[in-house]
């Protein structure tokens, strides 16, 4: 009896297909495909997904899959298709194969509810110091650059409406139809500005290899727009508009084989990018990791000197507070520490009823997260220095008459500093790289530009080696200014 | 200078170090003390140093005085003692980060707030007093033991005190070296000086001492002239423990 039990499963699985694998963002994807704390995981694509399970007569299992690199692991072979607003442009179709659109998507700029000053993107261009925030790697990106409009770069649009709505870091936001409808929509601080703009196609990414699959989903997909499932489930997301009566008329997309004329012409002056254009935006970065990476590091040293010294020779009051400090900022990851000094700060500020507002800039929030995440770790490099200085050289101080301030200025720190810099500087080159995660916070620094490059441009190698070179040029000198300093503490050795 | 050391006691937990040790130096005079280790020598030194807190009874370096105190609110930065009174170290404790000339200096011109000009010529007349006027601008790690030990005197020699402990100052250097030393605290004496050593130089303790003592268990066991207590000590335990030195 309990034997047959293994056997029964083995037939009911090999009766069911294997199931095709779909991989989609669903960390701050509304409408997409997003979590419910109610309803698990939603979304307008997902009800396409079981729809098409249905025509393919095959289970359709999700992977939860960065945003940014759907592409890069759809190539891989990491799944057998992405689907998750993948917009259709030429650099993409260069890379993989697209199904047929199955919404016409357009962009709405979203502005908060008392804006005065303008209510369109020209409006918004021409207001002194307003900023635009959007995603990177997204049409609407592209359309901003190309109008130069001073852009702010999130990797949600959750991230994006909030901080319009509370921070008031930004004066407007500018993306895809859906997630304006589905974030900016129900909120009463937030209005649409004009009509929405700049049509395109979301379509679902193949691999170019898997050729049948695609034409077997094409057909899926034609099936569903003419049985009118689409319609509906675009109806249900209150997506539905006059734009999607041409996806029936699927003559459009295959004749021009250009989903329309604004995006044709970004794609046109995206085709155009080269070195000369790429180097100067990656120097940019390059400079703003710099900036960061001093700044931060200062903070750090100038906060982890005092805290060492409560922990060595503070009030037990004191020690403890500095123990605490310590092992709180230790124990955190920074990626949190970021997060909430961002975006916890100005909901905190808000909802106390605070008359301040704790809306912190991008630079200032990445600064601070980082400074006071490495003061832990100096001051307890520093700590550990000063008690590797001997005993005796405290004697020898105190028997000359020396008193306590003076023998640890003159004759101990400088001994620990010594000790203390092959660690600091490790510290240093480790706090340079950690200088990536501030992109979290919107900061555009080295990495964060490299990816917004690589997406936009899907130049994934070259971009990466150029970006690698712009690092090790940096880090490796830190090295060797580590060792001059050394050289120069230890006089004794020159 | 007057040293007066009265009943002093002192432990380490519950090993008791010094176990009402008394002994006096008299201005000038240059005393020896000997003894097993583990006996209390170096922590005595330490104490009228003021580098260690005592438990009980008095010490008294000329005008200044040593009170008993507990040891968990001692500091050994606050003790007067040190403006008459220098000490060296047996592993010379020389500030490596500093020039020779920077370690003599450094507590004249702080402490003393003398000139540098002031401080510096000062250390340059000590350094050709220890015989090291050429390595003023050398660093410690650039030097032998013996000199490093004259560089040490001469940091003390600098504070201008009237006494000089010196704590077994020649036992981490080789036995070629330790006469270098030696000579230069002999000069010392010769100009009148107080010294108060602990050493294992019985040579140097009969060419030099004023009086040797004899310190067994934090007490002392037997004190004279170094002719009684070398050579024909009361104590059958001073006999064993100097021909044991001998070999």
């Amino acid at each position: 009896m309990i034997l047959q039990i293994p056997l029964i499963l083995f037939l009911a699985l090999a009766q069911t297909p294997t199931p095709l694998i779909w991989a989609g963002d669903e960390e701050g994807g509304a409408p997409y495909v997003f979590r419910d704390s109610k309803l698990g995981r939603v979304g307008f694509e997902l009800d396409i997904i079981s729809a098409l399970a249905e025509e393919l007569k095959r289970p359709i299992e999700f992977k939860q899959y960065a945003f940014d690199s759907l592409i890069p692991g759809l190539l891989k072979g990491d799944f057998d298709f992405a689907m998750n607003g993948l917009e259709i442009n030429q650099e993409r179709q260069e890379k993989i194969r697209f199904s047929k659109p199955y919404y016409i998507y357009r962009q709405q700029l979203v502005i908060r509810a008392d804006e005065k000053r303008f209510n369109t993107l020209l409006g918004c261009k021409n207001t002194q110091g307003a900023i635009v925030g959007t995603m990177d790697g997204t049409q609407a990106e592209r359309l901003l650059n190309q109008a130069k409009i001073p852009i702010r770069i999130y990797s949600s649009a959750t991230e994006a409406y909030a901080d319009l709505v509370s921070a008031g870091r930004i004066d407007a936001v500018f993306l895809d139809l859906p997630m304006a409808i589905s974030y900016a929509l129900p909120d009463k601080r937030l209005q649409f500005a004009g009509k929405p703009t700049a049509r395109g196609f979301y379509a679902i990414g193949f691999n170019p290899k898997n050729e049948t699959l695609a034409k077997e989903v094409d057909a899926a997909i034609d099936a569903l727009k003419t049985n009118g499932k689409l319609r509906s489930i675009l109806v249900k997301w209150n997506l539905w508009d006059e734009c999607q009566e041409e996806l029936s008329q699927g003559f459009l997309f295959e004749e021009e084989g250009r989903p329309d004329a604004i995006t044709h012409s970004i794609l046109e002056e995206n085709q155009a990018w080269t070195i000369n254009r790429y180097l100067p935006l990656l120097l940019e970065g390059t400079f703003v990791t710099i900036q960061l990476t001093l700044c931060s590091f200062a903070l750090a040293l100038v906060l982890g000197l005092p805290l060492s010294l409560a922990r060595l020779y503070g009030t037990p009051w004191l020690k403890s507070l500095a123990l605490l400090y310590v092992e709180f900022f230790r124990g955190i990851p920074v990626l949190l520490l970021l997060f909430f000094l961002y975006f916890g700060l100005p909901a905190i500020a808000e909802s106390s009823g605070l008359n301040i507002s704790l809306a912190l800039s991008p630079f200032i929030a990445a600064t601070l997260g980082l400074g006071l995440n490495y003061a832990a770790y100096e001051a307890e490099n520093f700590r550990a220095s000063i008690q590797s200085v001997p005993q005796g050289q405290w004697e020898a101080a105190a028997s000359l008459g020396m008193g306590k301030t003076l023998t640890f200025r003159r004759i101990i720190l400088p001994q620990a500093m010594r000790i203390a810099l092959p660690t600091t500087t490790n510290d240093l080159v480790a706090l340079f790289k950690d200088t990536s995660i501030a992109s979290v916070v919107a900061l555009v620094e080295l990495n964060k530009q490299y990816q917004i490059l690589a997406k936009s441009s899907l130049k994934f190698v070259e971009l990466g080696l150029i970006t690698a070179v712009l690092y090790l040029a940096l880090s490796v000198p830190l090295g060797r200014l580590a060792r001059v300093l050394e050289k120069k503490l230890t006089p004794e050795k020159r | 200078m007057h040293i007066k050391a009265q009943e002093i006691r002192k432990a380490f937990g519950k090993r008791l170090v010094l176990d009402g040790l008394t002994l006096e130096v008299a201005t000038g005079e240059t005393v020896v003390i000997i003894g097993p280790s583990g006996s209390g020598k170096s922590t005595f030194l330490r104490c009228l140093n003021g580098l260690q807190s005592i438990d009980s009874g008095t010490i008294q370096v000329g005008d200044h005085q040593l009170e008993a105190s507990n040891e968990k609110r001692f500091s050994p930065f606050s003790s007067e003692v040190r403006k008459v009174q220098g000490m060296i170290f047996q592993d010379f404790n020389l500030f490596p980060h500093m020039s020779v000339l920077g370690n003599i200096t450094e507590a004249p011109a702080r402490v003393l707030k003398q000139s540098q000009t002031e401080a510096r010529n000062l250390g340059l007349e000590l350094l050709k007093k220890v015989g090291l006027e050429s390595h003023a601008n050398h660093y410690p790690s650039q030097l032998s033991g013996g000199q490093k030990q004259r560089v040490a005197i001469a940091r003390a020699l600098a504070m201008k005190p009237k006494v000089l402990l010196c704590d077994e100052v020649t036992s981490s250097l080789d036995p070629e070296l330790k006469h270098e030393v030696l000579d230069v605290l002999e000069k010392l004496k010769s100009e009148g000086m107080t010294l108060l050593m602990v050493t294992h130089e019985i040579g140097f303790a009969k060419k030099a001492a004023d009086k040797v003592v004899f310190l067994a268990e934090g007490k002392v066991v037997e004190e004279g002239p170094p002719q009684q207590i070398l050579e024909s000590p009361e104590n059958s335990r001073i006999r064993t423990f100097i021909s044991k030195l001998m070999n």
